[in-house]
């Protein structure tokens, strides 16, 4: 019998851990992850491959001392070092701890100080990184009190191992730690066992994206040390034991076509990407490029960790449709980290769900009426429906739950649920709850605004920055996107939040600024928000580039924001935005004779459409 | 090509609105301070990286702040 023989497996169930996942797939030699590097090259695991050099990982990391339930920090860019070290760790029954590199120019002391206080939090004992990282990472070494050492991945096997048998892993065990870029400033690592893992997993796997081995390629440039890139690409795959093809991420950045030109060099038919990948997919294909790539044979493009842009999915299928990309591939889904990954999937193939609804009575109400032609509308997308065995519920500020239709917070139950916060009982106890109504059942408080239409959930804000002006719910988001429209303002690189006044809530906007913006910038922005909006802004204040607070993965920080305005100390350290959108306010008619001309080319459904 | 021209041709590839500014890039600059956010700033690095045939490390592009110190590394990489 020669190597590549194809072996039957049984993955007809769900494992129990991913531990079992990845044994069952360990005979496989014909199926398995290819890893580019840098300069595009590709090297080949297969699944028994990749098992082999995960199990040589785990005995390496034991041999380092590390002991079961140990949390190992990683800070690896390759996509190769990733997996095979993220792998050998669950083997070995250590706790990995993926954190993000430093990816772009200079900013080096803010990256020490946020990577210090992650590793501080994690408790880690050993960083597991590359060569042409160590030397950033020394430095940060003395300052965490826990660690004990730095290791660099590319000597690790030759190292010394340990001999002994690996550990039985249970569901119950901690798989890892991963942790999320929020708004705070102290970082929380979400707790993600086994059990909710493969939850998640087979969820995704099956339902969501109906993965079938041989027929499906996944290709991923996403980052490993985020929820979307690990779990999804990663992780998930082993459920299926399906082909994976990973980008460096910093290679798509670079050379945002590599995304699709993998795309077409492996026949892909999974993929995944923020909102803000497909403006750029989009923006950067050269003519030659859609000249030669065949994208018939993807499936779905997943669109999740951003807010959806409608008009974004739709010129990205417009300007890919001549490569044969079928018009049903943006899939829209919803997730975070607490939840494991994914909360709500779209239908694959489905056209674009878009709700249209009247602005007013959603502002003023919180409830979702189908708007008269001439009313000003919203438009959401809809972000689909729960997996089976679990829930998403909206409830009131009190805990009352809301039915369909009504706006409120979104709440989310079930087998996927992470076991919350490593040693952080408080923030857990606040956000991972039971319900009025509810009995015992723990229900994870999202902290995301949306309602439940036709059973599909739709994301319509954050909670915790939600504006009230004179008694009246407005999402920052507008009103940011209103500004980010203006000549001089960076795009995506405005907030917007209230602050106490004499009498009630004012507006403040803050915004970067181009190089020499307009000398009457700050007027131009008030006028504009009044004229779209209705609303007044009490005090702009306007930044250079970059001085915006945001996460490690560019999220702005509102609430950062508001209150280093409060204390007066607006500017210093930024990172990237992802580019925001948000809601756009249009007439109803308009917007859906938008939406449905879009439609001719990229089906769409709109529901709630007025005739 | 000189470095600093390689790096205006780079800058304009990326984001045709900075053409205005690009005269008055100085070694001193920094390059934060033009305003490309950070996937425009690598994507930027991309088009160097392909001109020039050569990848730079993690590492080396983490320690670079301004202009003068693109300048540099595109003359280490050429010589």
């Amino acid at each position: 019998m020669s190597q590549t023989t194809p072996v039957t497996v049984d993955l007809s169930q769900a494992p129990a851990t991913v531990v079992e996942a990845l044994r069952r797939i360990r005979t496989v030699e014909n199926h398995g992850c290819t890893f580019l590097d840098n300069a595009n090259k590709p090297t080949f695991f297969s699944h028994a491959a990749l098992y082999r050099a995960a199990e040589v990982r785990a005995q390496a990391l034991l041999g380092l001392g590390l002991t079961r339930g140990d949390r190992v920090a990683m800070v690896l860019s390759q996509p190769q070092d990733f997996v095979i070290t993220f792998l050998g760790a669950l083997l070995a029954g250590v706790v990995p701890v993926p954190m993000f590199p430093p990816l772009s120019f200079g900013k080096l002391d803010a990256y020490a100080e946020s990577a210090v206080s992650i590793l501080e939090v994690a408790g880690a004992r050993i960083i597991v990184t590359d060569k042409a990282l160590s030397s950033v990472l020394w430095q940060v070494v003395p300052k965490v009190s826990t660690l004990k050492d730095l290791v660099v991945v590319e000597s690790l096997d030759a190292g010394k191992k340990a001999t002994g048998e690996l550990p039985e892993i249970t569901a119950a065990d901690l798989a890892f730690l991963q942790f999320t870029s929020g708004s705070t400033s102290a970082p929380k690592g979400v707790m993600v066992t086994h059990k909710s893992l493969v939850a998640n997993c087979w969820a995704i796997a099956t339902e969501g994206m109906g993965l079938e081995v041989g027929s499906d390629v996944a290709i991923s440039w996403l980052p490993l040390y985020h929820d979307m890139g690990l779990i999804g690409f990663v992780i998930t795959p082993l459920m299926k034991g399906v082909d994976v093809v990973f980008i460096p991420t910093l290679s798509f950045v670079k050379r945002p076509s590599i995304w699709l030109q993998t795309l077409h060099d492996f026949k892909g038919t999974v993929t995944f990407g923020p909102n803000f990948a497909f403006a750029l997919a989009t923006k950067r294909a050269s003519e030659k490029d859609l000249a030669t790539w065949d994208l018939s044979s993807v499936r779905i493009i997943g669109s999740g960790a951003e807010p959806i842009n409608a008009n974004v999915m739709f010129e990205f299928v417009e300007r890919f449709a001549q490569c044969g990309l079928k018009p049903g591939v943006p899939m829209p889904a919803y997730g975070m980290a607490e939840a494991t990954l994914a909360m709500s999937f779209a239908a694959v193939g489905e056209d674009l769900p878009v709700l249209l609804l009247d602005a007013e009575t959603f502002r003023r109400e919180g409830r979702v009426v189908t708007p008269d032609d001439d009313a000003l509308s919203l438009a959401f997308v809809s972000c689909g429906k729960p997996f089976s065995k679990h829930g998403i519920c909206v409830i009131d500020a009190e805990g009352n739950v809301l039915g369909e239709d009504r706006e409120g917070e979104l709440v989310f139950s079930g087998p996927s649920l992470t076991d919350g916060y490593w040693k952080n009982p408080e923030a857990t106890a606040e956000v991972f709850r039971t319900i009025v109504g509810g009995g015992d059942t723990i229900w994870l408080r999202t902290g995301d605004l949306g309602f439940v239409h036709d059973g599909n959930v739709f994301i319509t804000g954050r909670s915790k920055d939600l504006i009230i002006l004179n008694g009246r719910n407005h999402h920052p988001q507008t009103i940011e996107w209103s500004v980010a429209e203006i000549d001089g303002v960076r795009k995506g690189n405005v907030v917007a939040f209230s602050r106490p006044g004499k009498e009630s809530e004012e507006l403040v906007v803050v915004a970067e600024t181009r190089a020499d913006p307009p000398a009457d910038l700050k007027e131009t922005i008030i006028a504009a928000v009044a004229d779209r909006l209705s609303l007044k802004v009490t005090d702009v204040v306007l930044l250079g580039a970059g001085q915006l607070p945001k996460t490690s993965s560019g999220k702005l920080q509102r609430r950062k924001t508001r209150e280093q305005y409060l204390a007066g100390e607006l500017g210093g350290e930024g990172v990237r935005t992802l580019g925001a959108t948000g809601e756009k306010l249009t007439v109803a008619r308009h917007l859906a004779r938008s939406l449905l001309g879009r439609a001719t080319h990229a089906a769409s459904k709109v529901f709630n459409r007025p005739s | 090509m000189e470095a600093m021209e390689l790096i205006k041709a780079a800058i304009t590839a990326v984001d045709t609105s900075k053409a205005s500014k690009l005269a008055g890039l100085k070694p001193e600059t920094e390059i934060r301070d033009l305003g490309l956010d950070s996937v425009a700033t690598m994507e930027m690095v991309g088009y160097l990286e392909e001109k020039l045939d050569v990848q730079f490390s993690d590492e080396v592009m983490v320690r670079i702040n301004t202009f003068g110190d693109l300048v540099s590394l595109i003359e280490k990489n050429r010589a």
